[in-house]
């Protein structure tokens, strides 16, 4: 189990920094809490800016915490998310299988993480919203094979065919699953096979790379971001601040 | 494409706040001068719940009537808490009108007197700490007996900065464990007594609190006016100072550093004459006022009150001093309501600010919802209308120790008593620098 802590045996501890990314409303929290809480809410509001929080994956020969930033997919926030995935060495792009659009933003979040976040990030592509395909998973790749989605019938929602998504992460050499948040189905697996895919070389301590110090890249960038504010209480008094 | 806005944002934002050097450290003692006189402590305590919160005059922002808060519905969480928790004991009814708020967070004098519902405990203070208005410095003699007024001292004393407040805030979550500065505080949680006995009037006690947060007048090059501006200075009911172990003034909370010398030699020598026979001064009591100093590497910080506060709650006040420069705003938020307020000297929280946080927190759902922390960029019209600012905001738990509220099912819904910590910065990677501070303000609240 994912999230099970506390072995008995002391198992060497890394933290690892992991983001979430996707379109707006494909389920992006929601797998985040049923990862952390084992729980799940109807209509869950809009993030705004992102969620931090922490969940243990204990693997058999270490455990691995994450420090998942669940980051808000409205467009608006859009300008946030370097902050967010920079330094990160995994990331989870999230589409809704009921929204074939979904897919397409994921994939243009999968080129921005190639071309800009760390080199060795690990990808994992989610399809989320299983439960509102028609059962039978084994079926479905099969009926999609002919690529006309949603023809199994009025009831099945899905618009995005599995085998077009798979075939999309294949080729990007990303890891591939479809979960559902509300369910639960294969939420902890995509967290263990992230783990599980994190290569060793990267793992540094819980207080490592990936830990504490990843918001900030360091260098230009970082001083760029500064805002002085001890100098605010007289420049920005007299200038910029309304007060 | 994305980065390019974040950068653009980053730049418009610096350029509004202020270009200079930000990288400023509060071990840097050289760079500490202009860097600590700009940011000072002071706590406010607030009803949002009252409609009568909102103040009319302003004399320390010099801002424009601020908009009243909307009424916000109280909770009965909060009112009908047993006593014997001895934490946040919110007054039903505003016992007194008096006393405009010193700030825009809008000071409500019923809260500040409740929070101090056991103060009448003047007797659990050592004798030595008496207090009394008669050698105040306005010249004017009084009669009337030293016990009403050490009351009415005890009621309005603001002792609820950085810490201190914390702790009573989160007594709730030890329980039945009473604290030390809690014993220190003398509170005893049956004493309650009703509000006209407990604060009877003091008008020169008030009239001396009401100017306590004003900014005492700039010296004249001549020195013509030396006088009163030295009367003003020592009017005031509470000094923090910090000096250089060297002796050098570093910041003062009233007065600039011209003004101050003379004291802070006087304390310099006061402090090196006791570390010269190895033996460090912590405190001393002249007359109505209480002097704690606190050691910190290269520097040596120096709380002076009148107000009868413990040592203890000195010395977080003066831990809260020596924040990050990255801290903006800190707030403590309990029920719906502003509870305690930590900003730079130069800027109050503007209302219309508070309002929108709080209905970011308390009416859109989801930062609330989702447990663990959130950092959310916003913009505080008020403050700045052209630029970013980042909120940190963290959900405590007062039922489960003091754990961070990652396991909470965010399903259950009855969490009006819930305590936030948001912590505002302008720096857009400060979110661990926050969080850090959050961890210290936590267990400083709870040890």
């Amino acid at each position: 189990m994912a999230d099970s802590t506390g072995a008995a045996a002391p198992k060497p501890s890394s933290s690892v920094k992991l983001v979430l990314l996707g379109e707006a409303a494909v389920g992006k929290s929601s797998l985040v809490m049923r990862f952390v809480n084992n729980d799940f809410q109807e209509n869950k509001e809009p993030t705004i800016g992102a969620a931090f929080l922490t969940q243990k994956c204990n693997l058999p020969t270490r455990t691995i915490k994450f420090e998942i930033w669940d980051t808000a997919g409205q467009e608006r926030f859009a300008s946030l998310a370097p902050m967010y995935y920079r330094n990160a060495q995994a990331a989870l792009v999230v589409y809704d299988i009921t929204k074939a659009s979904s897919l397409t933003k994921a994939q243009h979040w999968v080129a921005e993480l190639q071309r800009q976040a760390s080199p060795g990030i690990v990808i994992a592509l989610v399809g989320n919203k299983l439960d509102l395909a028609n059962a039978g998973g084994a079926g479905e790749s099969e009926d999609d094979a002919d690529g006309v989605p949603d023809e199994e019938g009025d009831s099945d929602a899905r618009k995005v065919p599995t085998k077009t998504a798979k075939a999309y992460a294949d080729e990007e050499s990303l890891l591939f699953f479809e979960t559902s948040a509300k369910t639960g189905m294969n939420v902890a697996e995509v967290f263990t096979a992230i783990a599980n895919a994190i290569p060793e070389t990267q793992l540094k301590g819980p207080r490592g790379v990936g830990g504490q110090t990843t918001l900030g890249s360091g260098g230009q960038q970082q001083d760029a971001s500064r805002v002085n504010l001890a100098g605010a209480g007289t420049a920005g008094a007299k200038e910029g601040c309304a007060c | 494409m994305a980065d390019d806005n974040t950068n653009e944002v980053e730049a418009k934002h610096k350029s509004d706040l202020s270009p200079s050097d930000a990288n400023i450290k509060p071990q840097d003692v050289n760079n500490m001068d202009e860097d600590r006189n700009k940011n000072t402590l002071a706590v406010y305590v607030q009803d949002t719940t009252s409609g009568s919160a909102s103040p009319n005059i302003n004399p320390v922002s010099r801002e424009g009537t601020p908009p009243p808060l909307p009424p916000r519905p109280r909770h009965q969480l909060l009112e009908e808490r047993p006593t014997s928790s001895g934490t946040l004991k919110l007054p039903k009814s505003g016992g007194r009108p008096s006393l405009q708020s010193k700030a825009t967070t809008a000071l409500s004098q019923q809260d500040i007197q409740s929070f101090y519902n056991g103060g009448k405990e003047v007797h659990s203070k050592p004798a030595s700490r008496q207090l009394s208005f008669t050698n105040f410095g306005f010249g004017i003699s009084r009669s009337g007996s030293d016990a009403d007024d050490s009351a009415s001292v005890k009621s309005f004393a603001p002792t609820l900065e950085a810490g201190a407040d914390v702790e009573s805030l989160l007594g709730e979550a030890l329980q039945d464990q009473e604290t030390p500065a809690w014993k220190a505080m003398g509170f005893r949680p049956d004493g309650l007594h009703s509000e006209e006995t407990l604060f009877a009037e003091d008008p020169y006690f008030e009239r001396a609190f009401k100017h306590e947060f004003d900014e005492v007048d700039e010296m004249k090059p001549d020195g013509s006016n030396e006088a009163i501006v030295m009367n003003q200075w020592r009017s005031k009911l509470k000094h923090f100072m910090i000096l250089s172990s060297a002796g050098k003034p570093i910041y003062s909370r009233h007065g600039d550093d011209q003004l101050i010398t003379n004291y802070i030699g006087i304390v310099q020598t006061l402090i090196s004459f006791y570390q010269g026979a190895k033996n460090e001064l912590k405190g001393f009591t002249a007359g109505d006022v209480r002097f704690v100093i606190m050691s910190k590497g290269p520097l040596n910080l120096v709380a002076i009150s009148r107000l009868g506060e413990s040592d203890g709650q000195l010395r977080n006040q003066l831990e809260a001093l020596t924040r990050s420069p990255n801290l903006l705003y800190g707030l403590i938020v309990a029920g719906g309501r502003l509870v305690s307020v930590v900003r730079p000297k130069k800027h109050s929280l503007h209302p219309g600010d508070l309002h929108l946080i709080f209905n970011m927190l308390f009416e859109a759902g989801s930062v609330k919802a989702g447990g663990g922390e959130n950092w959310i960029p916003l913009c505080l019209p008020g403050f700045n209308n052209t630029g970013f600012l980042y909120m940190y905001v963290s959900f405590l738990s007062l039922t489960q120790s003091s754990e961070p509220l990652n396991d909470r099912p965010a399903s259950s819904a009855g969490d009006e008593d819930e305590v936030a910590i948001l912590l505002i910065s302008a720096e857009k990677e400060g979110f661990h620098e926050m969080r850090q501070m959050r961890d210290v303000l936590v267990e400083v609240a709870t040890v």
